[in-house]
């Protein structure tokens, strides 16, 4: 599948999108339509691994005309530049719907305006920027009238000719066969060549690089902190024990075409039974063993919206979370804007809460005591709070544009009390969420306060229970400057603005874009992890700053070091400390 | 009085008519896929249209021909696309209310 020069491709795909949207991004809004910002874009059309898939062709005798081999490339382009905005079967997300009667209506002429020069309500102009020529643009205003192709489904025989146990569990470690300290390892994304890095928290040594899916979307623990789970965009699952003397992996699955989310059982008396995975194509959620990743059960996620209740055709899984209060999964479908609270104890007798949020969302995390997911549905600008031990939505708090948590902060606000914390990709916004509906009722499931960041392209932010910091990233900044630094703000004098560190020129690494991705902290607490993004063909470093003191620590580089986007601590992933 | 208020209602009826006749004629030709009545979009507003060009002989018949043909250079880069399959009469229709948004 992700052979060297899809990925080049992809690679490039990426970089030229961040050039060509800079003239989109500065055009006026059209008024009673949300205006789309770079870092939405930059965000949201990064190229789907559908782009290589055999679909069938077919051509609409009304639409104009196309051969096969316009229209296998029309289908590539769409892929690569266009899904992730106007979705695989064109229903429209973040961009607008594009099924053939709409699209035939307005007409080849009208719909190539729109491609070549963009629109102020926030397409890019490929045509101007350079992506695409004009033959390319009236490709793809023919293209765009013909039925949309359908990807082919990904059921039990397909993800069963893809299951590969390496290592049998009879055949691995019965103790941990190293000296890893494997409570502070971190498994760190290198995207662009489809791969983690399992690297030492203590020493900061590479222990190994392990062939994964493409783009690694997050590495999740099983609940003993055993084994180690990483999906990749291309919904591939590497299982990886780190049990082994050099820990690497065991098994691995293909659950779909495209994915984004995996976790694992973490009930008592479920520690390491099963894992589970969800799917952007097709949409649905499969449950596997999680020793082996045999696939046990999938479950579409195809049906009704909330609110409108219509059909939604391509409903994508986004976030998962276990719960620590009973057995079940907590799945978050976009398109729908429903939580999924799916119990585990009997998955042949599978009983499924279906919790009625908002659209479309996204990703969230736990408050500190685990009893409340906080998800955002990221067009709604809102945070939808879940009650995981009730199995009811608590509320839904209004937030800035397009908030972005990855799983949030959790922290002691001197002045309000426990709150919880989201960035956003839209705006500078940092919103605190009061999270403790008995000591401090008045301020629960209230923004209790808004922080002034750096600009919006902000992806993680993270503290950690012994620490008094918050850092934010901005990776995702038009401004390169923003992108290679993080803010950090003391946890008891919020009103001070924050301090901008350079992370980015620490690393010393050459020309790139090195975008500074993902504050982690190392099992003890008193250590940041930073990646330092730059493209495939140019240097990237992490950089590790002491927690206390705000300076630079430890610089890792190495030549196999490529593309890291963001990496996850075993001990604080296992216990969604956060 | 009654009578009065009637007649006005029905006078203002008669004089609006017209207007959202031609309206629903911008979009059924997709002009208002571009188009706004008084803010720019991907093409100029038609209130912008109307303050460049009314009162000037001849525009009407010009205007005519460039929704026809299309054009370019005017408002910016982004070019107008040509309209032939639109009728001759329906192109005069919509050129002479735009000039009259105000």
């Amino acid at each position: 599948m992700a052979n060297p020069y899809t990925r080049l491709a992809r690679a490039a795909a990426w970089l030229a999108l961040s050039l060509a949207v800079a003239a989109a991004y500065a055009q006026p809004t059209q008024p009673g339509r949300a205006p789309v910002t770079e870092p939405e874009i930059r965000y949201q059309a990064g190229g789907s691994p559908l782009a290589q898939e055999e679909m069938h062709q077919n051509i609409d005798p009304k639409a104009p005309p196309m051969t096969k081999a316009e229209f296998d490339k029309g289908r590539q382009i769409y892929f690569e530049r266009c899904a992730g905005c106007h979705g695989v079967l064109r229903k429209g997300a973040t961009g607008k719907p594009l099924t053939p009667d709409l699209t035939m209506a307005k007409g080849t002429e009208i719909l190539k305006v729109f491609i070549k020069y963009g629109s102020p309500a926030g397409m890019p102009n490929w045509g101007t920027s350079g992506d695409l020529n004009d033959a390319e643009v009236d490709l793809m205003a023919r293209y765009i009238q013909q039925v949309p192709p359908v990807p082919p489904e990904f059921g039990m025989a397909q993800m069963k000719g893809t299951w590969k146990v390496l290592i049998a569990p009879d055949k691995r470690p019965t103790k941990k066969e190293n000296k890893y300290n494997i409570e502070n390892i971190f498994s760190t994304t290198l995207r662009d060549t489809g791969e983690v890095a399992l690297i030492d928290g203590d020493t900061k040594q590479i222990i190994n690089i392990v062939k994964t899916g493409y783009a690694v979307h997050i590495s999740r623990l099983s609940a003993s902190g055993r084994y180690l789970y990483v999906i990749g965009r291309d919904a591939k699952i590497n299982l990886i024990d780190l049990w082994m003397e050099k820990p690497d992996n065991v098994a691995e699955i293909r659950v779909g075409l495209e994915a984004r989310s995996v976790d694992t059982s973490k009930y008592k008396g479920y520690k390491d039974r099963y894992a589970i995975a969800g799917s952007y194509w097709p949409p649905q959620y499969t449950i596997m063993k999680g020793d082996t990743l045999e696939p046990l059960k999938i479950v579409a996620t195809r049906g009704m919206t909330v609110g409108d209740q219509e059909y939604h055709p391509e409903p994508r899984v986004a976030a998962i979370v276990a719960s620590h209060f009973k057995p079940e999964f907590v799945v978050n479908v976009k398109e729908t804007g429903k939580v999924l609270m799916v119990n585990y104890s009997d998955i042949n007798n599978l009983k499924v809460t279906e919790i009625e949020a908002a659209k479309f969302l996204h990703d969230g995390g736990f408050d500190a005591s685990k009893r409340y997911f906080l998800v955002a549905a990221n067009q709604s600008n809102k945070i939808a709070v879940v009650d995981v031990k009730e199995g009811k939505l608590v509320k839904l708090v209004d937030v800035d544009k397009i908030p972005h948590p990855g799983r949030g902060a959790n922290f002691v606000d001197p002045k309000f009390g426990p709150v919880w914390a989201t960035g956003h990709l839209g705006s500078e916004k940092i919103a605190l969420i009061g999270t403790d509906p008995t000591k401090h009722k008045q301020n629960a499931w209230k923004v209790v306060r808004m922080l002034d960041g750096q600009g919006g392209g902000n992806l993680f932010i993270k503290t950690h229970p012994k620490s008094k910091n918050l850092w934010v990233d901005t990776p995702l900044n038009p401004d390169s400057k923003i992108a290679q630094s993080a803010a950090v703000y003391d946890i008891n004098n919020l009103d001070k603005p924050p301090v901008v560190l350079p992370i980015a020129e620490w690393a010393g690494v050459s020309e790139g874009a090195k975008r500074v991705v993902q504050p982690e902290y190392n099992k003890a607490g008193d250590e940041v992890w930073f990646a330092v993004w730059s493209a495939k063909n140019q240097e990237s470093a992490l950089v590790v700053v002491d927690d206390k003191t705000r300076k630079l620590k430890h610089v890792i580089k190495d030549p196999r070091i490529i593309t890291p986007t963001g990496h996850f601590n075993v001990y604080n992933t296992t216990h969604d400390i956060y | 009085m009654k009578v009065l208020i009637g007649a006005m209602v029905a006078a203002g009826a008669v004089l609006a008519a017209p207007a959202q006749a031609d309206e629903a004629l911008a979009k059924k030709y997709n002009c208002l896929a571009c188009h706004q009545l008084d803010k720019k979009s991907v093409g100029p507003a038609y209130k912008d249209i109307a303050k460049k060009y009314k009162g000037q002989a001849g525009m009407d018949v010009k205007l005519a021909e460039k929704v026809k043909k299309g054009g370019q250079g005017v408002w910016g880069p982004v070019p107008m696309p040509p309209n032939a399959a639109v009728p001759d009469a329906d192109i005069k229709k919509l050129v002479d209310w735009i000039l009259k948004v105000s």
